[in-house]
This record gives C-alpha cells, structure tokens and sequence, in this order.
C-alpha cells in the first residue's frame, strides 16, 4: 500500500514538472519559435562588455574602412540583407536616423550578409543609405561579433568596447534613445 | 542438390546459412574498407568532425556540417582557416561558444547546470535496472528447477504445442480465480 | 462546397457525442440496441469525414481563394497533384487529415472486433470518440479549415516549395496516421478497465492494433528517413531533431508494448504492465503530436507552426491524470496471480527488452525538453543535439540488439544458462569469426566492430533456429521449400517476428556502416575538371539553367568513374525559389548494396564552375531494404488465423 502511493506520487510529481516545464516554455515562445536567421521583433541581447573585434570592410564605394580606425565616436555596426524583410522595414529609419546623428559622433557600419552585390547596392539606392557599407562575403565579421540572425546590431562606445546588442527591427524611437544614452553618458 | 542431403541433411541448409554470413561480412569489409589515408583526407575528416559539433545559428537543430545556408558554409570556411592556423578543436569550439554561446554546441559542455543532462538517463537507467531485480524477486516463487529445454531444435515442434498449454492453464487458472472469489473490483 | 464541408464536420462533431453517450448508456442499462446503433453512428462519422474532406480538397481544385485555409497553401500556379499535399500543409488540413484517419480506423476496428470483444467494446468505442471529439471540436471551433475571408483573394500564397515532392504524397499520412491509430490499442485498454473486465480480454484486439501502429508508425518514419535522404539533399536520414524525435519516442514505447504483450497473451503475466505501457505509448504520441502542432521547440520540420500547442498539451495532461486515475482505481483487479519461474526465462528477457526500449524514449525525451529546463532554470539557451543521442542512446541500441540475438531462443517460464550457451554457441562462434575478419580489413572503430558482430549474431541465429526447424520437417519427408512454408505457418507470431528482426538487423547495418564510414567532400570544379574522393573520380561535364515561373532550376551533368571504368552520367538539380528565398536540391544518389555515392550541387560559381558536395554512405541500401521486410513480417504475424487454417 505504501509502496503503491510512493509509486503514484514520483509518476505524477515527474508528470507534473514534464507538464508545467511544456506550458512555461510555451508561454514563453508563444508558439511560434523564431526561425530562418530573420528576427522578426526587437529585443536585446545581453553581452560581455569588452574590447569590440577590430575588422576591416570593403566598401561598396571602394573605400576600406578599419573599426579602429572610427575610435572616438560611437559605432553602430548593422548587419542586413536585401531579401530580409524586417531589414526592409527598417532601412528607412537607420537612413534618417543616421542623417540627424552624423555630426553628433556618431557613425553607422552597415554590414551586407548573405546577400548579392546588385541586390545589396540595389537596396542602397532605393533607401538612400548615406551611412558607409560593405560586403561581408566571408563572414568572418559576422561570426567574429555571434551574428544570429538579421537584422542584428552591435553598438560600439568612444572607447571601443562592444556595449550593446539588438536583435530585430528598431523604431526610430527606440534608436534614438539608445544613441542619447550612450552619448550623454559619456562612457 | 538431393543426393548430398539424403546423406547429410543437416550439412546444406548450414552450408547456406554460413554462406551468407560470410557473404554478409565481406560486403561489410568492402564497404568499410579504407585504404590509407592521406594527410589532407585526416585533416579534412578532422574537420568534419568539428563541423559536426557546432549547430548552424541560423537553422533550428542543423549542424553547420548538414546545413546549406550560406552562414554554414562560411562557417565551415573559418574552421578550416582555423585549423590551418594550428588551432586544436577545443579553441575552435570555444571560439564559437564565446561568440554564440554554448547554444551554438551540438552537445552541451558538462560543466555547470547542463552536468545534469548527461548524469540523469545513467541514473534512471540504474534506477530503472534496480527497479527490474526487485520486480523479478518479487514476482519469482521458488519451485524446484527443473528444465523444460525449449532450447534445443528438437523442441520447436513443440513450441506452438506448449503455446497451447500454456495458455490453456492461464484460461484455466483464471476461471478458478474467478469462480472462487477472487474480488475483480 | 466549403459550406457543406463545414457542415458535415459539425455533423460530425454531433454525432460523435451521439456515439460516446450512446455506447456508454447502451452498455450500463444493458440495450444491445443502443450500443448497436452508437456503433453504427461511428460509422457515420467516417463517412461524414470523408465528405469534408472531399469538400477541401474540392475548394482546392476550383481554387477557392475565399477559404482561408486554400488561399493560404495553394496558389493558381500550383500544379493540380499537389492539391493532396496543401491539403495537410498547414495545421487545419492536417487535423481534418488526421480525423478522417481517426474515423476510418475506428470503423474498422469496432467492426471487426465488435463480435469478438463484445463486453468491452461500448466502452472502446468511448475512449475513441473521445478522441474524436477533441480533434473535431479542435477543427471546428479553433482552427476550422473551412474559415472564409470577407473577400476572394485574386490568388493564393502558394504552397511551401519543400513540400512540392512525391515523398510528400505518402510520408506525412503515414505518419500522422502512425500516431494517431495509437489511440485504438489506447482504447482498447482503457475500455477493458472501464468496463471491469481487466483479465485479458482486450489482448488479442491490443496487440493486434498495436503491430499495426507499430507498423504505420514505423513505415512512416522510414519514409521520412527515405525522403530525408533521397530528396533533403543533406546526405543523411535521421538528425534527432525534436520533431523526428516526437515520432520516435512513441513507436519505441510501442515496441515495448508488442512484446510484453506477448508475454500476456502467452502466460497471463504482466497485465498492470502492459496497461501502463500502452497508456506510455499514447502518451508519447499525444506529446508528438503536441510538438508537431506548435510545441515550444524549434525544428527544421517547421511547417504550420500555431497556437493550438496548448490545447493539445491540455489534451495529453487530461489523459494522462484520468488514464492513470482508473489505472490506480483497478490496481488490484489488474494483479496477476501468475508468478514469475525463474529469473532465467523469456519473461524476464521481456522485461529487460522493456526496460531498455523505455530507456531509449525516456534518454529521447529527456534530449528534447532539456534545453526548456536549462532555459527555464539558467536562462541560459543550450542545444542537445545528435551527439548527445548517439552516446547515450547508441549503446542501448547495441543492448537491444545484443538481446534480440538471445531472448528469442530462451525457453519460456524456466531456463538455465546452459541451455542458451548451447542454443548460441554457433552464432556466437560466428560472430567472433567475423570480428576477425572485419578487423583484418581494417575496421578499427571498436563500436562498429561491436555493431556488426552484433548484427551478424542475430543473423547467425535467427538461421540457426529456420535451419533446424527445416532440418526436422525435412526429415519428416517435407522438401526443403515446403519445410520452410510450414515451419513459417506452424507458429506465425513466432516467425513473422524472426522476419521484423531480420528487418531491425539490416537497419541496424544500414546505421552502423553509414555513420561509422560515411566520407564527405566539398569540391568545387571547373566545366571538364575532375576530382577523386576515394575511388571514386567525378568529372563535371556542364550545367544548364532553366528559369521556371517560380524558380530557377540548375542542373549540372556529372561523369563518374571508379578506378578506369565508366559508371555512368548523372544530373543534379539545384533550385532556388526566390519568393521564399529557399534553395531545394536534389541530388545525384548512385545507389548499391555496399555503398552509395551521393552527389549533393552546391551553387555555381563564376566561369560555369561549381560547388560539389559528395559523399559515401556505405550499407545504407540496408536501411531501405529492412522497409519492406518489416511489412512482410508483420504481415505474417498478423494475418487472420482464418485464412491460414485453409492452407
């Protein structure tokens, strides 16, 4: 008899935790697990301050640019594609975002990944990125700074630390905020 | 054909029976066979093997050596750059889970927290084995041993036979069960 | 035609609460009447399936773009055999999919077994409108497939390009059907506890249906694996990924089942057992379904992801409480007054082989849902991927094997060590014949040598034990081949289950050789290069690409030689769907018994270059072969006694 309840209290205790771990995790997915590299809503992801991978790019002007190079200011590398949609939905805001911070210290790195010359240029000329980009074609930049999925940024302080990461599209907003802080802050 | 088993009967249908094993285990030979290997097949195939164990960060459980997206091939580009380079596989490996972190491990590091993922299935397994002998005592009444060989070749006419038997006397025992009062409810 | 589609599902749903109520009402106030007629309202709901089913599929041909659920998996574009196809691509074909599968089994199971189990089967045909319900109540009232837009769209969203195979035609039924008819051995358990009646009178209909969704189920995943490999392109057939992993788990607590089953069928034993297992068994399934239709893990089989995870989590919780509640409740009527002999005997080699195979799930479940713990506890996302699987899972396998090579020829109730040292004393001469052999070609890989020792001790004696039997009724004047058919017929559970262990064996080759001594490259060649991989040489002759309305297809033509001789041309095909920015490749598989080439396209790079990957899987045939030699053996176990009686 004893026997029979502490076997009828393990089973249901595990079924219990199996269950309740099922409807938390699910909870918290919300059912949809992302998928395919493209991240679909905004959030941070927490990271290690430290020293931020120094790169060179090839521009699409045909200029090199080296990160070191940009020390000083605050760097804001985004990773994109043209085929990625909310890439697209957020090329407008980085472009105009750019244009009112470009005198403030500022400076945005756009980083093409995965994607074809003509297309990548394509997408310059249709959102009027005025800020400097390049071809990632070996993507040692993107591993280098744990790319996961586009768009994905990375921003850099005065001092040439990686501070701060997002993943999924920004709003105008949500991108001014971060750059005041990091600015006034004066890190 | 006929001749050979009036004589021997027992001898052709073994004879088939090893033929094929042997035949079995050559084609294994054949398949598996490697001839020597050259320096660039083992470094290559070390390679593999690091791919192996990083997840492509972008396609939900593929390894970057299964997956086609061009982050797993550019991925793979830099292990092989890195090995080149002299790097073992655990600084490849923690090269990437520094960047990714340990989600980007095909298997979890057993270290911290995730130790339990490889402890737990030895465990039950123990648990469950422990669980089995106690079973078996229980259920085990100690009559004499006497063999009944069903073990032999001679007795596999005899099989569906004991079958017969067998489930006569559970039919049996059951009606006697039931009849006298064993409480079903 | 979506009305009435939409109509008959809630018919359906109607008359399965008819059905329930009726069996249950019918069997306590003793109607035969009553229950006859719920019986036949069973039948009804397979029919009325059938309709709605029909009425999808039919929206799909006249392109019925105000049904969402056609709009949202087909398009004008789509070539019209692929209609079977969108059908099920998304959540709400797939549940209507399985619901028709659902009805259809019921009917079949009730009207065969209705006579047979009489006492039990009102209250079967409960449980599984039960079942029934759910899915159909699921359907209509949270994902209808027949939901309709205000307007018609002009043209649908087209079908996922990965879908658009004939491996796509039968592998998906298959395996939902798999999962689904679990609930029939399910119900047939769960209505002898009902009922009362907890002796053995639902064995005969359980093992029956549970060999045959042992066999759907089993089929289903070797398609998969088929496809996988032949279509996937990736060169391998099986990645533990948690959806595979979702159809795995219960077939290998149902391959526990089919044999513990035996042991109450022949000795009246274990009856608690196999009652708790079989409700395991249904259990895992409902959790795998539950991961198909929007569980919390990410998997590369992410079609139709939703939001009904819930529900059906909700679903496999209720069952699992309830079926356990009257399991403890009957606790004492399921005790079997059978004891166990000895400790030596093929009982306790059943128990064994239980205990191990249960091992298997749990190590798999356990795989699946610790990143979710890991996440929930550390915050931390890890990834428990195939080499985790393999290390754990891979040496109880060995075990399973090692088993199925000596349980078969232990005697029932009593036996001594003596006894099976004699019974295998050749195979195991065998198969130490050929570790040696093996290890004299080279193969050091100790796990493999084990593996296809392994293998061969099985074979060894599974031959042994048909030589003897022929040998025997050879001497009684039978010729050989009439021997054989008798022996075969004297005991078909017995033989048919020799066959299905052949079929594991093979696939047991096929895992073994093609994980231990795959070989791959990456190669990238020029228009008239060639490279070597082994001996093997490729010679890429040239590529042709074609531009399709939804896609651009790139063939390239390779030359492949072995040594100096010509083995043949073969074309790969790469195409890329821009509108899903997705590449499919179908690659250039050269197929024999010892091994297989397989040549995957990469991209084509500048100059009429291109990438190459190729591989080498050895014995992988082996794996395809085991499909039809499981059928066959199941086959023969199950068939009606009937007929056999007339031969």
């Amino acid at each position: 008899m004893n026997m029979r309840n502490l076997i009828v209290f393990s089973l249901l205790s595990l079924f219990m935790g199996l269950f309740l771990v099922l409807a938390f995790s699910l909870a918290g997915s919300g059912g949809v697990p992302q998928s395919m590299g493209v991240n679909n809503s905004f959030g941070e992801i927490k990271i290690k301050r430290m020293v931020a991978p120094d790169f060179s790019l090839d521009l699409y002007d045909d200029r090199e640019i080296r990160l070191s190079e940009l020390r000083g200011n605050v760097v804001v590398l985004d990773f994109w594609s043209s085929w990625c949609s909310p890439c697209r939905k957020e090329a407008a805001v980085l472009a105009e975002v750019y244009l009112e911070y470009r005198d403030k210290g500022v400076v945005f790195l756009g980083i093409s990944i995965w994607d074809r010359d003509e297309d990548a240029l394509a997408h310059i000329e249709e959102f009027d990125v005025q800020y400097p980009s390049g071809p990632d074609s070996k993507g040692e930049i993107l591993v280098e700074y744990g790319v996961t999925g586009i768009p994905e940024k990375v921003f850099i302080d005065q001092r040439g630390n990686k501070v701060r990461k997002f993943t999924g599209p920004s709003t105008k907003d949500e991108l001014v905020a971060i750059l005041d802080d990091m600015l006034g802050s004066g890190y | 054909m006929i001749k050979i088993s009036l004589i021997a009967p027992n001898i052709v249908p073994n004879f088939i029976g090893y033929t094929i094993l042997l035949i079995l285990t050559l084609l294994i030979s054949i398949a598996c066979y490697s001839s020597e290997l050259t320096e660039s097949d083992i470094q290559e195939d070390l390679a593999r093997s690091i791919d192996q164990s990083i997840m492509c960060p972008v396609c939900p459980s593929e390894t970057i050596d299964e997956s086609q997206v061009p982050i797993a091939k550019q991925m793979r580009d830099i292990v092989r750059e890195k090995l080149a380079l002299g790097e073992t596989k655990e600084d490849i490996l923690s090269y990437f889970s520094e960047r990714y972190g340990d989600a980007i491990l095909a298997k979890p590091p057993a270290k911290g927290f995730n130790i339990i993922v490889w402890i737990i299935p030895p465990v039950v397994i123990a648990l469950g084995i422990i669980l089995m002998l106690v079973v078996i005592r229980s259920m085990r009444n100690t009559v004499s041993e006497v063999g009944n060989e069903t073990g032999d070749g001679r007795s596999i006419e005899l099989e569906p036979y004991l079958e017969i038997v067998d489930t006569n006397i559970a039919k049996l025992k059951r009606e006697f069960y039931d009849e006298f009062g064993v409480d079903r409810n | 035609m979506a009305e009435l589609g939409n109509i008959t599902l809630f018919m359906a749903l109607a008359v399965s609460v008819y059905s329930g109520l009726g069996s249950v009402l019918g069997a306590t106030r003793s109607s035969p009447l009553l229950v006859e007629s719920s019986y036949k309202a069973t039948y009804a709901i397979s029919l009325l399936c059938i309709v709605s089913t029909a009425c999808l599929v039919g929206s799909f041909v006249t392109n019925d773009f105000q049904v969402q659920y056609v709009a949202n998996h087909s398009s004008r574009a789509m070539d019209v055999q692929y209609v079977w196809v969108a059908f099920y691509a998304g959540n709400e074909g797939s549940l209507l999919f399985i619901a028709l599968a659902l009805s259809i089994l019921c009917t079949i199971a009730i009207y065969y077994r209705r006579i047979a189990s009489e006492d039990i089967m009102p209250y079967v045909n409960f449980v599984l409108m039960l079942v029934m319900l759910f899915f159909l109540a699921v359907m209509a009232f949270l994902a209808n497939p027949f939901d309709k837009f205000e307007f018609t769209p002009l043209d649908g969203q087209g079908i996922n390009p990965l879908l658009t195979h004939p491996g796509m035609f039968i592998h998906p039924p298959v395996l939902m059907t798999g999962l689904i008819s679990f609930s029939i051995p399910f119900a047939f358990g769960m209505g002898s506890m009902i009922s009362g009646r907890t002796r053995d009178e639902w064995v005969d209909a359980g093992r029956t249906w549970g060999l045959v969704s042992w066999t759907l189920l089993g089929i289903g995943l070797l398609l998969g694996s088929w496809w996988a490999y032949t279509i996937l392109g990736w060169g391998g057939y099986w990645a533990w990924d948690p959806v595979e992993n979702a159809g795995f788990m219960p077939w290998i607590a149902m391959t526990a089942f089919i044999h513990s089953i035996m042991v109450q069928k022949r000795r009246g034993m274990f009856r608690m057992w196999n009652m708790a297992l079989i409700i395991i068994a249904f259990a895992f399934a409902q959790f795998g379904m539950f991961i198909n239709r929007g569980g919390p893990v990410p998997s590369v089989h992410s079609f139709g992801q939703s939001t009904l995870g819930w529900i059906f989590l909700l679903f496999m919780g209720c069952t699992v409480v309830i079926s356990f509640a009257i399991f403890f409740l009957r606790y004492k009527s399921l005790k079997s007054e059978e004891n166990l002999e000895s400790a030596v005997s093929r009982e306790s080699a059943f128990l064994l082989n239980n205990l191990m195979l249960l091992a298997v799930s749990f190590v798999t479940l356990w795989g699946v849902i610790f990143p979710l713990i890991s996440e929930l506890t550390t915050g931390e996302i890890i990834t428990v991927g195939a080499p985790f699987y393999n290390q754990v899972n891979g040496p109880l396998f060995l075990g399973l094997i090692f088993l199925m090579g000596i349980a078969p020829y232990i005697p029932w109730r009593r036996s001594s060590f003596g006894v099976i040292r004699r019974a295998l004393f050749y195979p195991s001469m065998l198969s130490v014949v050929s570790i040696v052999i093996l290890f004299l070609f080279g193969i050091r890989e100790i796990f493999a040598l084990i593996s296809f020792s392994l293998c061969l001790f099985v074979l060894g004696g599974i031959l042994q034990e048909w030589f003897r039997g022929i040998i025997s009724r050879h001497q009684l004047g039978e010729n050989y081949l009439v021997a054989f058919v008798n022996l075969v017929l004297s005991n078909r559970p017995r033989y048919g289950g020799y066959i299905v262990h052949l079929a594991v064996v093979c696939l047991a080759l096929g895992v073994a050789g093609s994980s231990f001594y795959d070989v791959q490259r990456d190669i990238a060649l020029s228009p008239g290069e060639s490279a070597a991989i082994r001996d093997y040489s490729l010679k890429y002759i040239s590529n042709e690409v074609t531009d399709r309305v939804d896609r651009v297809e790139t063939r390239a033509v390779v030359e492949v030689y072995r040594a100096e001789d010509f083995l043949g041309t073969y074309t790969t095909k790469r195409s890329y769907y821009p509108g899903f920015n997705m590449a499919s490749t179908r690659a250039a598989i050269r197929s024999t018994l010892v091994e297989d080439l397989y040549i995957i396209p990469g991209e084509l790079l500048e100059n009429d270059g291109a990438l190459f990957r190729v591989r080498i899987n050895p014995l992988v045939m082996w794996m395809w072969i085991a499909g039809p030699i499981l059928f066959l053996g199941v086959l023969i176990a199950l068939w009606p006694h009937r007929l056999s009686r007339n031969t």
